[in-house]
């Protein structure tokens, strides 16, 4: 299929819709690494007309990875609604866009055209949006969900407490907790990253944080994040969990990659729904990234947003309490600097509320990219903006278990204190029965872990 | 190392006032201090209003700092001459495409090749490589002390021991490239680690038996955490002697030589 | 040895003034994440309790040694193990019955019935400490990070040990012991016949009797208040003990070895043994078990300086001695030490402390390495040993250069020993398989290094076989004072 630009100026042809979507994103190292990025700004700007111009149809006709060849293709064709879907399918991504940004569109104009959507479309409008149109967007989106306590809600931002630590010591895991909700951080979930990916570091972990929570009778939920596979022999041993995790991919072999496909997470789903210990109905967690599925070698020639973008699509089906990137996580190879971080943080939490799940971000670098913790308050101020539904903080920012950098504990109040915004209500009424939290601000009790023992 | 206040258990974290949000009263000080002292973890840094205090945001500077020179720096002149090690580059061209790039610091440049053929013993059981990789401060603060360690290792065993290089911008699989043009058994890279804000100077040591170009990662063994606060770097060398060893007699290395519990990991 | 890399079955056995008892554990090992770290006991799980039986004596000095043998028999049996499953645990005499004359045949052929690797242990120091981890005092002074002392009273002895959890890097949830203080008091000092008339009286309880002008006699009725006149100067000593120094002269007639010179602030008591854990749960009758025991326990209830402890209950129900002695006394080495498994297990391998050659100069590493030779030469027939070992506490720097000296200086030293006989070197620090490969070139002698362990003069080793993937050995250090 040979594809033009409308206005074929520029002279430029492309082969593929595949090859449209990828040279039409904003500059990524990650899609320079597989090779398939625009040569020139000029050939960039090119296949962004030639996007601009394609129809909804054509994107749900050419999906990037065959659905006979991929099971996330046939999970995100098989969601849309039809009737919706033929409402808008004459439309282009310009159009698209256009009924996105136009004056008077809230969510429940969105919301009635989410279901005709499929991940390609999303990632194709979101390659012609600048980043204020990503904000804009986002902020007019209001994706939220329940587990033990509501995230997502109008007037509240979230914070994961991701409280890890290098040798999985529980003592340390429950101090770092303590320090957190002495900032006020941890509605979204306790979250903590296991180093050893075993039934019996999961279920300690999960046992520890169950425990504190009830001491403390903390309006939040608890998760540990290692295989799932690993989380369901927990559960099934009895282990206390809130909420099941998984990474995710954009395509069936990047899955794989991951240990993972549609039928075990249907089982990791229905678990969660009869054997976690919260009260739902959300109960599934998900991390993603764009450049994953390159780093697995699975990206099927396709470039690192629609994928991400394929990633929301799966998501959606497990009707997820928590979805987050982890922005910058990956490496410089995929996401270079601050500047390609920010870009694909804006994009992330679009395309994630677009798809219809309740997005937050890990705002984060690793001390190889050339970015710095300028870069990530940054994201954070946009997207606190944008109304991203809640953020991962660590210690100081500094996680010294996965070796690198999120935001700071700290960065939750003074969020909170620029966008007047607070927590998930409950939160908020246990942060003020803890005397942390006073009209809006921290008290000068918070901060000191101590007040937990 | 991290220069932060948790190295230090004599001086309390948090003194000056209510604003940064401690109780000063002495038993929950203690408590505070037990918390700050056995966790690796920044706790009980303290705030400033809802900002971190000067200090805790000083010193994590201070300490990403250390780990962006690490990565940016290059190792100097002076270590390569005092072991004898031959200078090798890889088709990168600088730092920035080195980060970009994996795939060009996985091989050498041409003029490299040649250097290899000209200045490298052929067909040794053991080639040692040194590479930069993300931590030039690791290559600098460990290879001193493990190299030794290991070259007198492997003598006293006799084990034949190529002409050990220095490979700048090199990624974990530039072994490869290196010990297949030299046709070795064996192949050991020692390369830096992605650094961390508590320390730069980790080391992680690659083997692999039967280097070829586009093996895959799995058929490596590797030893990391190799510094001062770790695996200490002489004690590493001698881990590396004997893990050697191991390699040469069971022809293998990697998965296929045992599933064990070193840690395996693909970063670089 | 055993088959499962993540776990090991320990025995422990007490064979006490009074009582003698068997249980079994399991012991988790994990290598913790990281990989430096070297592998760790993370969990120990008791998964059978013997019995609570009589020592059984052929008569007042001697222990019946098959019988206690038959008895071990009878619990590992009833726990359902062989000896050959057994991977490591201990065997400790207690109380006066180390004082017995068949003690250390005792405890030598019991260890040797119950397993390949487990460990013949006697002294109240020893007995002190692993009391102190068996009741949780350690591990509650690790948790809080305060000085809390164990108090044992058992039969014949009273065994306090003293652990500090002040965090100074140790592994996760250790704490140092800083002291033990022993004493020749207990429950059974005294015994009544089953008519209750005093069937006995130990030197200890006579000597204390005598200085209180208390007339107690073998075969008198018992007189009720001058037995609780003789606890009360028990709980006395006991407390004195505690409290002080300086202190009284019949405390220190009575003590076991070296009293500390000075004071230390607790933040917590356990009492654990026979008769230390009826201060918190006193019995109906304080007869029941004939002897001394049961108003002991009151006088220490009741004892004014007591009652103003921070007292702590204990974790264990049991003996606290024989929980600590079935999953405290096995320790793992480093993850990278230099051995020749040919030579594995070593047991009874006496130590002498090198002590600290940090500070040392090359020139000057040969004098403590010499002196500690001499000191392994001249109180040890060196023909009747597994091997010898020498504990060095810092070697320096960890440099090659400085490794390659030390290694020099021991090579020398080792000079004067048959050439036969194993060495046992063992560093605190992580650097064991480096000092390994370097003795190896310098010496032709059988060797074993290992590091991330202390060992202190007149302690002895068992060495274990490496445990299944995990590249460690498990080690037992111990003492044999009898």
């Amino acid at each position: 299929m040979a594809i033009q630009t409308t206005t074929p100026a520029a002279g430029d042809r492309f082969d593929s819709v595949v090859e449209v979507l990828a040279k039409a994103n904003e500059g990524k190292t990650g899609d320079e690494l597989a090779g398939i990025a625009a040569d020139s700004d000029a050939e960039r700007v090119a296949a962004k007309r030639a996007l601009a111009g394609m129809r909804l149809e054509t994107l749900r006709e050419n999906p990037v990875v065959p659905a006979d060849e991929d099971e996330v293709t046939r999970v995100i064709q098989e969601a849309v609604r039809e009737p919706i879907y033929d409402e808008i399918k004459d439309w282009t991504v310009a159009d698209l866009r256009e009924h996105l940004v136009a004056t008077g569109t809230g969510e429940r104009e969105i919301a009635a055209i989410r279901p005709g959507l499929t991940s390609e479309m999303i990632a194709a409008v979101t390659k012609l949006m600048s980043n204020l149109d990503l904000a804009l967007v986002t902020s007019r989106m209001e994706v939220s969900a329940r587990c033990n306590t509501t995230v997502g809600e109008a007037g509240t931002l979230s914070f994961r407490l991701q409280p890890n630590d290098p040798a999985d010591d529980v003592s340390n895991i429950i101090d770092a907790t303590r320090e957190g909700l002495s900032y006020g951080a941890g509605d979204a979930v306790i979250g903590v990253n296991p180093v050893q990916d075993s039934v019996e570091t999961t279920t300690r972990i999960l046992e520890a944080t169950h425990e504190f929570i009830e001491e403390w009778d903390v309006p939040t939920q608890n998760c540990c994040l290692s295989h799932v596979t690993t989380q369901m022999d927990a559960i099934r041993e009895g282990a206390p969990a809130d909420l099941v995790f998984q990474s995710l991919a954009g395509t069936e072999a990047g899955n794989d990659e991951f240990g993972v496909d549609v039928d075990l997470l249907d089982e990791a789903h229905d678990l969660a729904q009869r054997r976690c210990v919260s009260s739902g109905p959300n109960v599934m967690y998900f991390e993603t990234g764009q450049g994953a599925e390159l780093s697995g070698d699975a990206h099927e020639g396709v470039d690192q947003l629609t994928l991400e973008a394929r990633c929301y699509g799966l998501a959606k089906r497990y009707d997820p309490f928590l979805v987050n990137t982890v922005v910058g996580f990956i490496g410089p190879e995929y996401l270079y600097d601050g500047r390609q971080v920010i870009r694909a943080g804006l994009e992330d939490v679009f395309m994630g509320q677009l798809h219809g799940i309740p997005m937050g971000i890990d705002a984060c670098y690793t001390n190889h990219m050339q970015a710095d913790q300028n870069d990530i308050e940054n994201l954070a101020v946009l997207l606190a903006a944008a109304g991203a539904n809640y953020f991962i903080t660590v210690p100081m920012g500094d996680d010294v278990m996965l070796n690198y950098q999120s935001n700071s504990y700290h960065d939750a109040a003074a969020l909170w204190e620029l966008f007047d915004l607070g927590p998930a209500p409950a939160f908020r009424e246990w942060l003020a029965e803890m005397d942390l939290w006073l009209e809006g601000r921290l008290t000068e009790r918070a901060g000191d872990p101590t007040i937990f023992t | 190392m991290a220069s932060d206040s948790h190295s230090d258990p004599d001086e309390p974290t948090v003194e000056n006032g209510s604003e940064v949000g401690i109780d000063t009263d002495a038993e929950s000080n203690e408590r505070l201090r037990r918390i700050v002292e056995r966790n690796p973890t920044r706790l009980g840094v303290g705030r400033a209003g809802p900002r971190p205090t000067t200090e805790a945001l000083l010193e994590f500077r201070a300490d990403h700092g250390v780990a962006r020179d690490a990565v940016h720096s290059r190792v100097s002149d002076d270590l390569l001459e005092e072991f004898g090690l031959v200078r090798l580059r890889t088709r990168v061209a600088d730092t920035d495409q080195y980060l970009a790039r994996p795939d060009l610091g996985r091989e050498l440049d041409a003029e490299s090749l040649e250097r290899l053929e000209r200045d490298c013993d052929p067909g040794p059981e053991v080639q040692i490589v040194v590479s930069d990789g993300l931590s030039s401060s690791a290559v600098e603060a460990n290879v001193p002390q493990l190299l030794p360690a290991l070259l007198d290792g492997l003598e006293a065993r006799g084990v034949s021991v190529g002409t050990p290089v220095f490979v700048e911008f090199g990624r974990v699989d530039v072994m490869d490239a290196v010990g297949e043009e030299l046709e070795a058994d064996c192949c050991v890279n020692l390369i830096g680690e992605r650094p961390g804000l508590r320390t730069a100077e980790s080391l992680s040591a690659y083997l692999v038996y039967g280097p070829e170009r586009g093996s895959a990662t799995a058929k490596k063994s590797v030893v990391s955490n190799i510094h001062d606060g770790g695996l200490p770097p002489v004690e590493a060398g001698a881990e590396l002697v004997d893990l050697i060893g191991e390699m040469l007699d069971a022809e293998a290395s990697g998965v296929d030589l045992r599933e064990d519990d070193r840690e395996f990991r693909t970063e670089s | 040895m055993n088959a499962d890399p993540k776990s090991l079955t320990s025995v422990g056995i007490d064979v006490g003034t009074t009582t003698t008892h068997t249980v079994v554990s399991r012991l988790r090992v994990e290598t913790p994440p990281g990989g430096a770290a070297s592998p760790e006991i993370v969990d120990r799980e008791i998964v059978f309790r013997g019995p609570v039986r009589e020592t059984p004596l052929l008569d007042r000095e001697t222990i019946d040694v098959e019988g206690v043998a038959a008895f071990v028999e009878r619990d590992l049996e009833a726990a359902g193990l062989e000896p050959a499953a057994v991977d490591t645990g201990a065997v400790i005499v207690t109380g006066e019955t180390a004082r017995r004359e068949n003690a250390e045949p005792l405890v030598h052929r019991v260890a040797a019935d119950a397993g390949r690797f487990v460990a013949a242990t006697a002294g109240a120091d020893l007995e002190a400490v692993l009391a102190g981890r068996g009741s949780g005092a350690a591990a509650h002074a690790a948790e809080t990070g305060g000085t809390v002392a164990n108090v044992d009273v058992g039969g014949g002895t009273t065994n306090v040990a003293i652990f500090d959890g002040r965090f100074d890097g140790r592994k996760r949830g250790e704490s140092r012991v800083l002291e033990t203080r022993c004493l020749d008091v207990g429950g059974r000092l005294v015994r009544f016949d089953d008519d209750g008339r005093i069937g006995s009286i130990s030197p200890p309880a006579g000597a204390l009797a005598e200085a209180l002008e208390l007339p107690l006699a073998v075969g008198d009725e018992p007189d009720d208040e001058l037995l609780a006149g003789l606890a009360a100067a028990m709980a006395d000593r006991i407390v004195d003990l505690l409290e002080v120094p300086p202190f009284d002269r019949l405390t220190r007639e009575l003590a076991i070895g070296e009293l500390p010179t000075d004071p230390v602030s607790l933040d917590g008591v356990v009492f654990s043994g026979g008769v230390g854990r009826l201060v918190d749960s006193p019995p109906a009758d304080p007869f029941a078990h004939g002897d001394l025991g049961g108003l002991l326990a009151a006088a220490l209830r009741e004892h004014e300086r007591v009652r103003s402890w921070p007292v702590l209950e204990s974790a264990e129900d049991l003996r606290a001695t024989v929980v600590g002695a079935g999953t405290e006394s096995t320790t793992l080495s480093g993850r990278t030490i230099s051995i020749e498994p040919d030579l594995l297990p070593l047991r009874n391998v006496p130590v002498a402390d090198v002590g600290d050659l940090a500070g040392l100069e090359e020139s000057r590493l040969r004098e403590p390495l010499e002196a500690a030779v001499a000191r392994l030469r001249e109180l040890h027939d060196l023909h009747d040993l597994d091997a010898v070992a020498l504990s060095v506490a810092d070697v320096g720097p960890l440099v090659y250069e400085r490794l390659g000296s030390v290694a020099d200086a021991l090579a020398s030293a080792l000079e004067p020993l048959p050439p036969s006989l194993p060495i046992v070197v063992v560093v605190r620090q992580n650097c064991a398989k480096a000092l390994g490969q370097l003795l190896e070139r310098r010496s032709e002698r059988p060797l074993v290094a290992l590091d991330e362990l202390a060992a202190r003069d007149g302690d002895y080793l068992d060495v274990g076989a490496p445990i299944a993937g995990h590249d460690s050995v498990p080690v037992v250090v111990k003492t044999l004072a009898f």
